[in-house]
């Protein structure tokens, strides 16, 4: 079926299994010829190339900062999510639009439409927002999320933002239609975060949205530092909680917050859902800004036990608080666990938390050398993903600081690339390329492997700045790339740990939704393979189910791994 | 008869024209020699302050009398003299409303110094303030004596942002002072400006002082790089400052955190381990290495000196976390929420007396704050410093009537 019948009640029934079971696509050596005409000029050794003027993606996240208001809403910037709408096996990229704020006595706060880019491949992308349904802007957005709420196997979108929460129904044929399944409760707030994930067990996912403060023009408070008028940090509002939507499977989702056991006092930017203790279940962890960040433990049924505190990933190094911001999860020291790593404001570390197991952490900024880096920058968007085909997940970080002009660091700053060495890391932004040496509004920020090369690119969303593509340039010899489908829980498999051999070593990937900044990126998981190799074996461990081996995978393609369709382990 | 009498007549009336004529002479004369010997205004003021010592009633008769004689026109400079007796008599009332109609600005300065001295150690602060921060606009010599009473009033009153004004003003004016440069790299450096502080150390480094001083400038530099987590200036820093004074204690004391900050775990605990051997008793050496053990995940060994700082600390929130990271290495989960919780509770109150000082740094004069601050520092078992607050909120209570109620003037 494709298109959206607005007339039927929606229900909801099992995800169409693809009929392509390997291959999806196949890898694709990248045209050069566009970018050589571009103005900049990469060293040799960069990681990264900037392709966004060859590659068609024109955009600019707007905050509405001309307005002179200062407005609360004004700090955060946007976001963007890597979505194969279509499901051509592209990536294609959807970027969230902001808003305006009036400057005359009015106070209107309008929202600015999300733009849609197709992936044409070969660096090409087409705007393709008209017609597509995403081209109205209910309110002023800001983080996004994708997940199949309705199980068709078209990815829908949730937008979050002030006024503007939305929730997009992919309706198969290109375009999406906005629904309203929670009432005008949520469409009058301001969300900032959102993941789609599956708390209730009941094979659907859900939805968990991360806000920041009851604000509103008329609550807004005034904040001046020597006499100049600036945006207020965290303390001028009070925390709020995160709310936990339950995908009733009628098309309707309802406040089930208190039955999930979400608390309170936190300013919520980030909300990821990964099974982070390996028990099985998905947990949720949310970024807070300067009160405790939050981990809520899934269990065989609700509530969600919130565990931040005594798991060890509330405070920074001293056991204080910090102005949390971006956060992904992966296995940054090769044990088979995942590790949490979170971006913080200036004056902080940069959060690496290290699994211990038995759902305790330790923070490890110091011991892995990355103690003091990220002193003098404010971090936002981040991924820590393999960049450079080792096998070992490297660390992106994209700063900016929310202050305008009263700050200890600057309003635009660069971003930071460090190597992972096996545990260890290593500052080499001096290396990433043309961005990374330039200053930037950073905010919301995804990867994605957009020419399917088996390097991850980056999408960064600077405020009131072109969003910016940066192509990989340190694509493996040899890889894999594997898409989860789960039959038997929720289909994009949340929580599910995925592991390949790669020289001598056990690489350990986690299904992970909602990492980075505002963003969602690419849910295909890559590993390195050895340059000799003709086929690879890849071990999904699927959510408190199943362990499957999948044996005979040909390199450099995608597979669609379907739950039951592997050789069962019992190791 | 009648000619003697005529002529008698005659003789009285040129008497008396005479007379008239002489005592209208002598009048004039006077008035003359009244206007030309008369007292100025000004000679009125400096015989009043002659008199202010020994004599105040007279004095104070003096000032009026300057005041009024400067008929038509104010005179601020009497005025500002008068102000000040009447402080010295404890008339603060009337001294309060007699300043809000003065002009600082055309007031001498020696007497509005004297004055804006008089009024803060008088407890008349407002007032004082006023007067020495006109002082302190002017290109005068006394502007130096000025900047340092404000300095140590607004020290005193913990009103940290006007402190580092005066304190750059101060450093501006005498740059070959190091005491003025140590104050106002302190003050950067508990404000948390780090940026500012590091160019300010690197500027004092310029000049030509002691080495004792510079060895001591040196060594702040590191520890603020360390800060800003600037490993490589760090380094480089810290080999400078060895070249000063080779391995001393704090050279290797700021090596451990500089090493931690390269990433080089095991050298810190080498070089703190040292320190630990040399002062066993003393707590940050041991809470030190119990950081960088807990890094290394030697988590036993971490606990051990870690429980240790805990025992001559126990109000040392940091300590209290690491040790809780410690026990959740060790897998005692209980142990380690105890000690999370305990470091949660300091850290609590801790953030919250540094809200309060910044409250007073808005509002000095509400006893509130004060009598909050005693609390939390009685609860943090620091009982001079709940002394010491508690001082100060019987000092602003209502009852002292130190709040300010007078409209200072401009100028």
């Amino acid at each position: 079926m494709t298109g959206c019948d607005v007339e039927k009640p929606l229900t909801i029934s099992r995800r169409p299994i693809p009929t392509v079971d390997h291959a999806l696509t196949s890898s694709r050596k990248m045209e050069m010829t566009d970018l050589d005409k571009s103005s900049f000029s990469p060293r040799a050794d960069d990681w990264f190339e900037d392709v966004t003027v060859a590659s068609g993606i024109k955009w600019t996240y707007r905050n509405g900062r001309e307005a002179d208001r200062f407005y609360m809403i004004e700090s955060f910037g946007g976001g963007a999510a890597v979505i194969d709408f279509d499901r051509d096996g592209k990536c294609d990229l959807l970027v969230t639009g902001g808003g305006t704020i009036s400057s005359d006595a009015s106070i209107a706060i309008g929202g600015r439409p999300s733009v849609l880019f197709r992936n044409q491949g070969g660096w090409q992308f087409d705007n393709v927002t008209t017609g597509s349904g995403l081209s109205s802007a209910p309110g002023y957005s800001q983080g996004c999320a994708v997940g199949d709420f309705d199980a068709d196997g078209f990815p829908d979108l949730f937008v979050c933002g002030y006024k503007g929460s939305q929730l997009y129904r992919n309706c198969g044929d290109g375009t999406y239609l906005d629904i309203d399944p929670w009432g005008p409760s949520l469409s009058n707030d301001w969300t900032t975060a959102a993941v789609f994930a599956d708390f209730d067990h009941d094979a659907l996912p859900d939805l968990v949205i991360a806000r920041y403060a009851k604000w509103s023009p008329e609550t807004d408070v005034n904040c001046s530092k020597g006499g100049v008028r600036d945006l207020c940090g965290p303390t001028s509002y009070a925390g709020t909680t995160c709310l936990a939507f339950r995908n009733s499977g009628d098309g309707l989702f309802e406040d089930d917050s208190a039955q999930a056991g979400i608390q309170g006092g936190v300013h919520g930017l980030a909300v990821v859902a990964a099974d982070l203790n390996l028990d099985g279940w998905v947990d949720f962890y949310v970024a807070s800004d300067v009160t405790p960040n939050q981990l809520y433990l899934g269990g065989p049924c609700l509530p969600l036990k919130e565990r931040g505190v005594s798991a060890g990933v509330a405070f920074n190094e001293w056991g204080q608080a910090e102005g949390s911001m971006g956060v992904d999860v992966a296995d940054f020291d090769g044990d088979g666990r995942p590790d949490i790593w979170v971006t913080n404001f200036e004056r902080e570390d940069n959060a690496l938390y290290r699994n211990l197991g038995n759902s305790m952490f330790l923070h490890a900024t110091a011991a892995v050398g990355l103690s003091g880096v990220s002193r003098m920058f404010v971090g936002f968007g981040t991924a820590m993903s393999d960049f450079d085909g080792d096998g070992w997940p490297d660390l992106f970080v994209l700063n900016g600081n929310p202050i305008y002009s009263a700050a200890e660091s600057p309003f635009k700053q660069k971003p930071q690339l460090f190597r992972n060495l096996g545990g260890r890391f290593t500052d080499v932004s001096d290396q990433g390329g043309t961005f990374f040496r330039e200053v930037h509004s950073g905010r919301g920020s995804a990867v994605a492997d957009f020419d399917d090369d088996g390097a991850l690119d980056i999408v960064a969303i600077p405020m009131n700045d072109p969003v910016r593509i940066l192509r990989n340039r340190r694509s493996p010899e040899n890889f894999i790339r594997v898409q989860l489908v789960a039959r038997n829980g929720e289909p994009d498999a949340t929580g599910a740990q995925v592991s390949a051999e790669f020289q001598g070593r056990t690489l350990t990937r986690f299904a992970v939704r909602g990492t980075g900044f505002f963003s969602q990126s690419d849910s295909r998981m890559i590993f390195p393979v050895a340059p000799e190799l003709e086929t690879a074996e890849i071990r999904v461990q699927w959510p408190a189910r199943d362990r499957e081996i999948f044996r005979g995978l040909a390199v450099r393609t995608t597979h669609v791994l379907i739950e039951g369709h592997g050789e069962t382990s019992r190791d | 008869m009648t000619e003697v009498n005529a002529s008698s007549i005659r003789i009285n009336l040129r008497a008396r024209s005479v007379f008239f004529c002489v005592a209208v002479g002598m009048i004039v004369v006077a008035a003359i020699c009244w206007y030309l010997l008369r007292s100025t205004p000004e000679q009125l003021l400096e015989r009043g302050l002659a008199e202010s010592d020994h004599d105040p009633v007279a004095a104070a008769h003096l000032f009026h009398r300057a005041v009024n004689a400067a008929a038509g026109r104010d005179y601020p400079d009497a005025q500002i003299a008068l102000c000040r007796l009447l402080l010295r008599r404890n008339s603060r009332q009337e001294a309060s409303s007699l300043f809000t109609a003065i002009n600082c600005q055309e007031c001498r300065t020696d007497l509005l110094l004297g004055f804006g001295r008089d009024a803060l150690r008088m407890e008349q602060r407002p007032e004082g303030l006023a007067a020495l921060e006109s002082v302190a606009r002017r290109d005068v010599r006394e502007r130096l004596v000025a900047l340092e009473l404000l300095m140590s009033d607004y020290q005193e009153w913990g009103q940290r942002q006007k402190q580092l004004q005066i304190a750059e003003s101060l450093t501006e004016m005498q740059p070959q002072n190091p005491q003025r440069w140590s104050d106002l790299i302190e003050l950067l450096t508990s404000m948390a400006r780090e940026s500012e502080c590091v160019a300010t150390i690197q500027r004092a480094l310029q000049q030509d002082f002691p080495v004792e001083f510079l060895s001591h400038l040196q060594n702040s530099l590191v520890q603020q790089l360390v800060n800003q987590g600037d490993a490589r200036g760090a380094r480089r820093e810290l080999e400078n400052l060895r070249k000063l004074e080779s391995d001393s204690l704090r050279v290797r004391g700021s090596e451990v955190y500089v090493c931690r900050l390269e990433g080089d775990l095991e050298k810190s605990l080498q070089i703190v381990t040292t320190i630990v051997d040399d002062a066993p008793d003393l707590p940050f050496p041991r809470f030190t290495r119990g950081v960088v053990l807990l890094d290394l995940r030697r988590f036993n060994d971490a606990k051990d000196d870690l429980e240790r700082v805990i025992a001559a600390q126990p109000f040392n929130a940091p300590a209290q976390f690491k040790l809780s990271e410690a026990y959740r290495g060790l897998g005692k989960e209980d142990l380690a929420a105890k000690h999370q919780r305990l470091a949660s509770e300091i850290a609590g109150k801790q953030i919250r007396i540094t809200s309060l000082l910044k409250q007073r740094d808005e509002d000095p004069y509400d006893p509130m704050i004060y009598r909050e601050l005693e609390q939390l520092h009685r609860e943090l078992g620091d009982s001079g410093a709940a002394r010491h607050w508690h001082r100060w909120g019987v000092r602003v209570s209502p009852q002292n009537s130190l709040i300010p109620s007078a409209q200072i003037p401009k100028g």
